[in-house]
């Protein structure tokens, strides 16, 4: 009977048959991914409880306002090469019920996961309540940023929320000692005692080198940092196009990155930090860094496709650090921009606090919310061609076009707008979206 | 003559893009051919001659708890040029840090730069209101509130407009004005989405300076393109 002594055992055979029906049935329907996860939660509420603390390596939390897809993606990448068996989310289902369907299709019907370890992007709102469901042993934390305000209200909030979600953490932090908020965090963590706290960072030389650095959000509080975020596990020493050189345990090792910028390289680094300490012994930095170097990028995070006799780059902007450090990392003058701005997206003005110089003149504007692009454009005395609102006629319109002269045309896409060019595109490996 | 343009704080009140209210007032000078000298005032900075517009815009409750004092040390002179007539467009933070006093919380409240004879309780709920509607003297002003503040006027201080959609100061009322100083809730940037606001703006300080602002085809041309994004929001007011 070695199936019953596995974690759940029969008690969630039929729950998680419900939840299966229910993927069926919104497959049918065409709908989206959360649905199954609430139909087993209500079932069993701690069935994911259950589920993961039958990983030999446990859960593992990847958090931050900008670049969870990516790390996840990264650490993923990394831990795999190093022979273990990874459970991960799709990008973007980084809420409870995504989590949980996710986690849930890949479950035995005994309630066992078949991975050594659970790699999962958390949404910062809903951190504390999946941490008490999966109570994960390490966490990362990447940046704060202004981001989300319509949602969040201010920084300060955030920076609340990754407060709660570290205590939630049991046993291990890793933070962006550069970052204004996670630097102080880190030192409030220390002090509790209850937490290991790691940091990563980048070189004030690879910080000046990006015209906005980290456009981390400001800190008010008065709490100075410790001297310990002085002795990072993995720093950036530098980040120019693609190429980075990232140091580990005194030694620079030049890297050539999937994607561009520095914050793609503090990324990395936030990794290699993380998976040293999860992987323990196991680890091999050599092997880490081919992994990173072998991998892909997330969709639509500085993704190019090749359609027709063109490249097209997708660029996303889901705040302003997101278009802020995609505009700086661009080692070329984009000749041929689309710009698509979600309808989701609830209040565009950070809009103006971008410095758009990068951005000589734009083809198309798309999305619902594409006027607000275009009046941005055009206070800063910028040319536009056409509102196209509808993207996938958009992207059409500039595929019509002439062929620019560099072959590629820049595409700015808000997450929605992403989704929709790259199915339109032909890219059917769509990630899972998210979890509403 | 040239227009000079202040916008205080912008490192740190500009957290809803209020820098694009300096860029909107700019821009539109520019077009008329009218010159502009934009400069920029943050803790350490001096403030400098007499400008003929003053923006400053919104940041979170900390920034406001970490700026009072920054705001009590040009408190005076910022009280002297409104009565001088300058121009003030004050938003969110910046508009209550210009008040009277802002309660923070229970224990805490802090004074204004008293520009404005308003009270500010900003322990209230977050409000968010994606389309805030305004009705006054301006037409329909349309934009974003984010706030968590109740704001009192005293007797005799006149609001911008009636809310039509939103919050406002909590009492169907929106914003204050004092002579030439506008304080609001609207972000968006307010002056960006409303160029009939931003004119009249525009139309005090050139006042001052003696230049004639002219609007021309240019003109026309940028306000069609934020006509489409005005009715974006006005398209989302209850009807």
């Amino acid at each position: 009977m070695t199936t019953l002594s596995k974690p759940g055992g029969v008690k969630y055979v039929l729950p998680i048959l419900a939840g299966r029906a229910a993927r069926f049935a919104t497959r049918l329907r065409g709908g989206g991914s959360a649905l199954p996860g609430v139909v087993v939660q209500k079932l069993a509420p701690n069935v994911m409880r259950d589920v993961a603390a039958g990983l030999p390596h446990g859960v593992v939390f990847i958090l931050g306002s900008n670049g969870k897809s990516t790390t996840t993606n990264i650490m993923t990448d990394v831990v795999r090469a190093h022979g273990l068996k990874v459970f991960t989310n799709p990008s973007g289902a980084n809420m409870p019920q995504g989590i949980a369907s996710a986690l849930l299709k890949e479950t035995s019907l005994t309630g066992r996961l078949d991975a050594d370890i659970a790699i999962l992007e958390i949404d910062e709102g809903y951190g504390v309540v999946i941490a008490e469901q999966l109570r994960p042993r390490a966490a990362v934390i990447l940046n704060l940023l202004v981001d989300q305000i319509y949602r969040f209200g201010e920084p300060d909030r955030v920076a609340t929320m990754f407060r709660n979600i570290a205590h939630a953490v049991d046993g291990y932090v890793a933070l962006n000692r550069d970052d204004n908020f996670l630097a102080k965090l880190g030192t409030e963590l220390e002090q509790g005692g209850k937490h290991r706290v790691e940091y990563f960072g980048s070189t004030p030389e690879a910080l000046a080198s990006a015209p906005h650095g980290q456009a981390s959000a400001r800190d008010y509080s008065e709490i100075e940092a410790s001297a310990n975020g002085a002795h990072p596990v993995a720093e950036v020493v530098s980040a120019s196009g693609n190429e980075a050189v990232i140091r580990f345990a005194g030694t620079d090792y030049p890297i050539t990155m999937p994607s561009r910028g520095l914050h793609y390289a503090v990324d990395v680094a936030a990794t290699l930090t993380l998976a040293a300490h999860t992987l323990g012994e196991r680890f091999d930095v050599n092997i880490a860094l081919k992994a990173v170097q072998a991998g892909k990028t997330v969709y639509g995070r500085g993704e190019i496709m090749t359609v027709g006799d063109r490249e097209v780059e997708i660029l996303m902007l889901k705040n302003l650090a997101s278009l802020q450090l995609n505009l700086d990392s661009l080692t070329y003058e984009p000749d041929s921009v689309l710009f698509a701005y979600d309808e989701s997206s609830y209040d565009p003005s950070w809009l103006y606090n971008a410095d758009l110089s990068k951005i000589k003149h734009v083809d198309v504007i798309s999305g619902p919310k594409g006027a607000f692009v275009a009046t941005r454009l055009a206070y800063e005395g910028k040319t536009f061609d056409r509102i196209i609102p509808d993207v996938t006629e958009a992207v059409q319109a500039v595929l019509d076009g002439p062929r620019p002269a560099s072959g590629r045309h820049t595409f700015f896409l808000d997450y929605d707008q992403m989704m929709a060019t790259r199915k339109y595109l032909g890219y059917k490996d769509l990630e899972a979206g998210a979890a509403s | 003559m040239t227009v000079s343009i202040l916008e205080l704080f912008s490192n740190d009140l500009a957290l809803n893009g209020d820098t694009g209210n300096r860029r909107a007032l700019a821009h539109r000078l520019e077009l008329a051919g009218i010159e502009v000298e934009q400069r920029t005032y943050n803790p350490g900075d001096t403030l400098g001659i007499l400008p003929d517009i003053v923006v400053v815009g919104t940041g979170s409750s900390s920034a406001q708890r970490a700026l009072a004092p920054e705001f009590a040390q040009i408190a005076e002179q910022l009280r002297e040029w409104a009565k001088a007539g300058v121009v003030f467009l004050a938003a969110g933070a910046g508009f209550h840090l210009l008040g009277k006093t802002i309660k923070l919380d229970a224990d805490t409240v802090i004074e204004g730069a008293g520009v404005f004879d308003v009270t500010v309780d900003a322990t209230a709920a977050r409000i968010v209101t994606e389309a805030f509607g305004i009705d006054g003297q301006f037409g329909l002003l349309i934009g974003t509130e984010n706030h968590s503040a109740v704001t009192t006027l005293a007797q005799g201080m006149a609001p911008i407009g009636a809310v039509r959609n939103g919050f406002g100061n909590g009492d169907g009322l929106e914003g204050a004005v004092v002579g030439n100083a506008y304080g609001t809730h609207l972000h968006g940037p307010a002056l960006v989405l409303n160029p009939v606001f931003a004119d009249h703006l525009i139309s005090l300080a050139v006042a001052r300076t003696g230049d004639t602002y002219i609007k021309n085809d240019k003109h026309d041309e940028l306000d069609q393109t934020i006509d489409l994004a005005r009715e974006i929001l006005i398209g989302k007011l209850p009807r």
